[in-house]
């Protein structure tokens, strides 16, 4: 079953020649707002299959916004713009459909969920998603073969599975749980939202490391973070810089580099860029 | 019977209880007198008035002016299927397990059977007692003099079930009690009666004894009846007892119960309320710490939906030192339903160095029809205590469910999800054997999709 999974979800050696380069994520023109103030303000942004981009950007610029609205947090009210994902229209889906079809939101914050364990949690979020996409649902026999596996990729200790979801989790602990879920749930475009705020080196290093073991052709990742440290270990195809709820700057990943060196403020005043 | 129909005479409901009361088959002299007594308080009490303190948030008026005659239970071999289909965490059907069945109050010796643990103890029907033993001190407690539910109880004692464990005897396996209340269907037309079942029961554990008892209520879908039920608990010295009830009355019913508990020294009482069913259910507690060292955990869940209306009641009342006692109850609400917390910790004079946690937690999963109403109440009379009580009403989280759905979770199924793990930690302190699986089963089958 784990067998045929991985030849169904895409990552064989015949898809990965066609789907690299297709386009993946288009957002044209965002505007976003949370309690009537507007956070994004007519964000461009273009993803290919296979890339990894990295938005980088001080506070308050806007980028977990960006994160929270692709994947269909209703807090925040899109008033403007559209967001094209495998050539469908993202905004329309509800957040567990986003999912289904192979986004998935790797937190910030992840949230402690008492009472449901993760095992189960991960089980039925697996199976959601596989059920999507028209692939058999994993029973608990094969669905452990395949937790093991993942486990070992993020060095997570197999008793994690039967405690409740993030409950006590160290910081750290919550991040690899992020990244082993979205290991475990294999999307096509992962977002990554300052995953690695409130790691210590070590705990990067594993982060870092299921993450690259995840890039593949037909998988796209967009890195939301502050600091350029993460993307020493997890390097990025390309660099964007949002300020003020706009893509103000992009390049390589050498353009991380420099805002490390330079500091936001080298982009000039958040403001005057945005209202440039 | 110059006592009765005070204020409510008009009704007429007191002569329907008078009619019955003077109806009753003559008993030994013991029961008899101990009945008389129990009615005059009754009728000198009258139903608890919803002005009344202790009871203004759940209104009785109802039950007062309503008229209920025992339903004639169908043949056995309709009764038996249509039990059998109910499904009842509580009740072990298995061989080898103990259980006992009471319809309408009275016991179903068809129905029931004894284990082999049973053998050294006595269970069974109470009233099989009565002839041999005069048991009116365990049915007359001074405290419940003045509850009226409680005197209507005994006015009409007839059967319940016995369960006496000897002092250091260790039974492995529960002892299920189910309580099967018949009432009528359809509409309910005026003055029509309606099904009423008055059970009473006596736990008694020996000193050093250990037990597991499972008492269930259950009814027929939709029927319409009372059932008020009596149980006395009384753990000896050392004796450890897991009381779990489990009421599962039709939708349509009325539900009133007073569970008394009185612990000898060191003595150790867990006690789970799982409420799931009743239309309108009153819930009594008193526990009396009155050994030292006395150990009490409460342990309540109550899930309402549509217009149900679930009043636990409870005191916890610390009357020797080092007592030690832990109150969880926890509620989810839907629909238009009611629910009502009163928990009331007294520590008497004499209760030095007792340690009592009182916790009510509540779920409103409606936007704002269901009503939740959580009343602390302490009574501290010694002056080297910790006592410490909570209570919360909330919905559910926002962000655990978007976190669920982020991965994939429907928004139905992240909902249940949610209320289920709300109401887990509950289930988790169940320990009697294999009863825990059973109820998060049903509960799981009840929410999850």
């Amino acid at each position: 079953m784990p067998q045929a999974a991985t030849a169904a979800s895409g990552s064989g050696p015949t898809d990965k020649d066609e789907s690299a380069g297709l386009q993946m994520l288009e957002i044209k023109n965002l505007h976003a707002k949370v309690k009537g103030r507007e956070i994004l303000r007519g964000l461009d942004l273009s993803l290919k299959a296979g890339e990894v981009h990295a938005i980088m950007g001080p506070n308050g610029s806007g980028k977990s916004t960006l994160a929270q609205v692709l994947a269909g947090r209703d807090t925040y009210e899109v008033t403007d713009g559209t967001v094209t994902y495998q050539g469908q229209d993202l905004l329309a889906l509800s957040p567990e459909d986003r999912a289904r079809a192979g986004v998935f939101l790797a937190f910030q914050y992840p949230v402690e969920i008492p009472g449901v364990s993760n095992n189960y949690f991960l089980r039925t979020a697996l199976n959601a998603v596989r059920k999507y996409q028209g692939q058999e649902e994993l029973d608990a026999v094969d669905f452990l073969a395949l937790v093991q596996k993942k486990m070992q990729l993020l060095h997570m200790d197999e008793a994690l599975m039967k405690r409740a979801v993030n409950e006590g989790f160290s910081g750290g602990e919550k991040k690899r749980n992020e990244i082993f879920q979205m290991a475990v749930l294999e999307p096509r475009l992962a977002i990554l939202d300052e995953t690695d705020s409130g790691l210590d080196i070590d705990a990067l290093k594993t982060v870092a490391a299921g993450v690259n073991a995840l890039r593949a052709p037909d998988r796209t990742v967009l890195l939301v973070t502050h600091y350029q440290r993460l993307l020493t270990y997890i390097v990025p195809d390309y660099v964007h810089v949002l300020s003020a709820g706009q893509i103000v700057k992009s390049g390589g990943k050498e353009l991380a580099l420099e805002l490390e060196d330079k500091g936001y403020q080298w982009l000039g005043e958040p403001d005057l860029v945005a209202g440039a | 019977m110059a006592m009765l129909g005070l204020k409510d005479a008009t009704t007429g409901v007191y002569t329907n209880y008078l009619a019955r009361f003077a109806g009753q088959e003559p008993r030994p002299a013991w029961l008899h007198e101990l009945r008389r007594q129990a009615f005059g308080r009754f009728t000198e009490l009258g139903f608890p008035h919803h002005k009344q303190e202790g009871w203004r948030q759940t209104n009785m008026a109802a039950v007062a002016e309503a008229v209920y005659e025992p339903q004639p239970p169908p043949p056995p071999a309709r009764l038996v299927p249509q039990l059998r289909a109910l499904e009842l965490p509580g009740v072990d059907w298995s061989a080898g397990a103990t259980r006992l069945v009471f319809v309408n109050g009275v016991y179903a010796a068809g129905l029931s059977a004894l284990g082999p643990e049973a053998a050294g103890c006595r269970i069974g029907s109470l009233a099989e007692r009565f002839a041999t033993t005069d048991l009116s001190a365990h049915f007359n407690h001074a405290d419940e003099a003045g509850q009226a539910f409680v005197q209507l109880n005994t006015a009409f004692l007839a059967d319940g079930a016995l369960i006496e464990v000897p002092a250091g005897k260790v039974l492995q396996r529960p002892i299920a009690v189910l309580y099967l209340t018949l009432g009528t269907s359809g509409a309910a037309a005026r003055g029509e009666a309606q099904g009423i079942a008055q059970p009473r029961s006596l736990v008694l554990l020996g000193a050093g004894s250990q037990a597991w008892v499972i008492e269930t209520f259950a009814g027929l879908e939709s029927e319409r009846y009372l059932t008020n039920s009596v149980i006395s608990i009384d753990l000896g010295d050392n004796a450890q007892l897991e009381y779990t009830r489990i009421e599962q009355e039709s939708g349509r019913s009325v539900h009133v119960s007073k569970l008394r508990t009185r612990q000898g020294r060191d003595s150790r009482l867990v006690a789970h309320n799982i409420a799931l069913g009743g239309g309108l259910v009153r819930n009594n507690v008193h526990s009396i710490l009155d050994g030292e060292g006395a150990e009490c955990t409460l342990n309540g869940l109550y899930t309402l939906t549509g217009t149900q209306h679930v009043d636990n009641s409870t005191v916890l009342d610390h009357a020797k030192p080092l007592g030690t006692s832990r109150e969880y109850y926890k509620g989810v609400l839907d629909g238009k339903s009611v629910g009502v917390f009163n928990g009331r910790i007294i520590v008497r004079p004499d209760a030095q160095h007792t340690d009592a946690i009182q916790s009510n937690k509540n779920l409103l999963l409606s936007d704002s029809a269901a009503t939740l109403s959580s009343q602390p109440q302490l009574e501290i009379y010694a002056d080297d205590v910790r006592c410490t009580h909570g209570a919360t009403v909330g919905q559910l989280d926002q962000e655990a469910l978007f976190y669920l759905r982020s991965r994939g979770l429907g928004l139905e199924q992240s909902r249940k999800l949610l209320v289920y793990a709300f109401a887990a930690d509950v289930l988790g302190r169940v320990r009697t054997p294999g009863l825990r699986e059973k109820l998060e089963a049903l509960l799981w089958a009840r929410w999850a999709v």
